[in-house]
């Protein structure tokens, strides 16, 4: 596989506005996102999680250091379109994302702005809807649709600009089970049909799922490596203030009791077919 | 003190094509020491029926008793209901504006009629009562604190009230596992020193299970279960039609048992589900 974005020495800082002092957000990180991986970041409030996805499309650029998407640099700014282009944001809020006042004026908005015929808009809009099961909303207002509804609309939109990767922050933080259940086997989905996907989250769980996981702290980039590495690692992610997915956390509970349960086993799936074949 | 919410019916838009019916003929009863949890998909009316809970929004029919109150009874002073009834709504964060954390926790009672002694003193106790270190962040201005602890001076300016009633929507939402630790802990600290009835809304089922006395499900408006966790979380079925999950303990061992595993208990935690499967592979 192919590196598609390349953070080399990155650091950000910013001026607080309160005090004016310089503040390091993201502090020397490095490390590479492959052509139609899945990567999970993850890492407590004020990690600098959120700034550095917004360092991937080139919505802030590095104060020292270099992001290459598919080997443009973000900070040139001729390079600033095809970067977000390639690279497509999807945030938490999804009422602040949402422009039009009809479902599928709102997915058209980006691919309207990059000057594309409108024959091929129509086709991309429907697709990108019915990719993410909302074509039948698509005359519908967004505000009268549920989270993950709105939620999905929002991805319609990045997905209707054809874009390489999309890095999802916190996008099911908002939304109640059913509608996070939705949203992420969208982005799932889209990741099978080859979409780069970047995925923020609080949730282990959704971070277990990934190819790969980086675990963010102070700005600093602390573990970078599979599931499987990352979650092996409980004392660590715990002083992290970080946690376990539930089926993780089932097996060292299930070890205090001597149930022997191999390392691996992430995911409520596997932890059942598992304890299922034992009895 | 008590609350007891009679017949409550609300219809947003009445008259207008696209009239919607938030809330149904919804009835239920909460004691001093409770803490009831609220679950219910996108839409099914919790906030609709919490903003009625401390007067932001009045009813089309049915009624509200706080105490000896009847606070959709018309001449009621909203004013005094507010006093008693604190609602922190989800990310309160956002509502953060004051200068200092002492003077934004302090904007709640300054508006009560209460003498600097008594104002000063309460904003030191609500403080300390939400787990933040009153000498180190008096003067630190909102901003410059952790999005955990934006959310605790926050919940902190409602507790400075204190509310008989305090209604907590979302508390948890987007906070990392260890800040999300730290509230759920906070809203117990503070549920055991004022000993007032707390509404807990949430999404996640882990927390509404291990925190609540009682558990109202709410379903297109409607009430559609209320219970102890034990009794809610045992109808999977019904709360899987409506959008719900299960805690995470649960939805495993529900998996287990169809799979073939007879597992006793109602296993509410890991620790707990662990010992009952454990019994069972021993046999």
């Amino acid at each position: 596989m192919t590196d598609f974005i390349r953070v080399e020495n990155l650091v950000f800082e910013y001026e607080k506005e309160e005090d004016g002092q310089r503040f390091r957000a993201i502090d020397d990180i490095s490390f590479t996102v492959e052509k139609g991986s899945f990567t999970a970041i993850i890492g407590q409030n004020g990690s600098g999680k959120s700034t550095l996805a917004k360092n991937l499309n080139g919505l802030l650029v590095p104060t020292a250091g270099k992001v290459f998407v598919d080997g443009l640099d973000t900070a040139a700014a001729e390079n600033i379109w095809e970067v977000r282009q390639r690279v497509a944001m999807v945030f938490q809020n999804p009422d602040n994302q949402i422009v039009s006042s009809i479902v599928e004026d709102d997915v058209a908005f980006g691919p309207e702005n990059l000057g594309i015929d409108p024959q091929i808009i129509r086709e991309r809009v429907d697709e990108a809807l019915t990719g993410v099961d909302m074509y039948d909303f698509r005359k519908k207002a967004p505000h009268m649709l549920s989270g993950g509804q709105k939620q999905r609309i929002a991805i319609a939109g990045a997905v209707a600009m054809e874009p390489e990767c999309i890095v999802f922050d916190e996008p099911t933080a908002m939304l109640d089970p059913k509608g996070r259940q939705e949203v992420l086997s969208i982005i799932h989905r889209l990741n099978q049909k080859g979409i780069t996907a970047v995925l923020i989250t609080h949730f282990m769980e959704e971070a277990a799922q990934a190819d790969k996981i980086i675990v963010m702290d102070q700005g600093v980039l602390k573990m970078d490596g599979t599931p499987d590495e990352i979650f092996k690692q409980v004392d660590t992610l715990k002083a992290l203030s970080l946690g376990v997915p539930p089926a993780v956390e089932l097996a060292i509970e299930l070890r205090k009791q001597g149930i022997d349960v191999p390392e691996g086993i992430l995911n409520t799936d596997d932890m059942v077919r598992f304890l299922c074949q034992l009895k | 003190m008590s609350i007891e919410v009679r017949n409550l019916t609300h219809i947003y838009n009445e008259g207008l094509p696209h009239e919607s019916t938030a809330l149904e003929d919804v009835s239920f009863r909460a004691e001093d020491g409770e803490l009831v949890g609220i679950i219910g998909h996108t839409g099914s009316g919790k906030s609709t029926l919490v903003q009625h809970l401390n007067g932001l929004l009045k009813p089309k029919s049915g009624q509200i008793i706080v105490g000896d109150v009847d606070i959709t009874a018309e001449g009621v002073v909203m004013r005094e209901i507010r006093k008693r009834i604190g609602l922190v709504f989800q990310y309160p964060e956002y509502q953060l504006f004051e200068e200092t954390v002492a003077k934004d926790v302090a904007f709640g009672p300054a508006n009560l009629e209460l003498s600097q002694e008594e104002i000063d003193l309460r904003v030191r106790e609500a403080i300390e009562l939400v787990g933040l270190d009153y000498d180190k962040v008096k003067n630190l201005s909102p901003f410059d604190l952790s999005g955990g602890q934006k959310r605790r001076a926050a919940i902190a300016g409602v507790i400075a009230m204190k509310p008989e009633v305090l209604i907590l929507d979302e508390p948890t939402a987007g906070l990392n596992p260890k800040a999300h630790a730290d509230i759920l802990n906070m809203i117990q600290t503070i549920h055991r020193r004022e000993n007032n009835i707390i509404f807990l809304v949430s999404h996640n089922m882990n927390d509404i299970a291990r925190m609540s006395d009682r558990i109202l499900v709410m379903n297109h408006g409607k009430l559609a279960m209320q219970g102890t966790p034990e009794a809610v979380f045992s109808r999977d079925r019904e709360l899987k039609e409506m959008g719900l999950a299960l805690p995470d303990s649960m939805e495993i061992v529900s998996r287990l048992r169809a799979g073939g595993m007879e597992i006793d208990g109602t296993c509410m935690t890991i620790r707990a589900a662990a010992e009952e499967i454990a019994k069972v592979l021993r046999a």
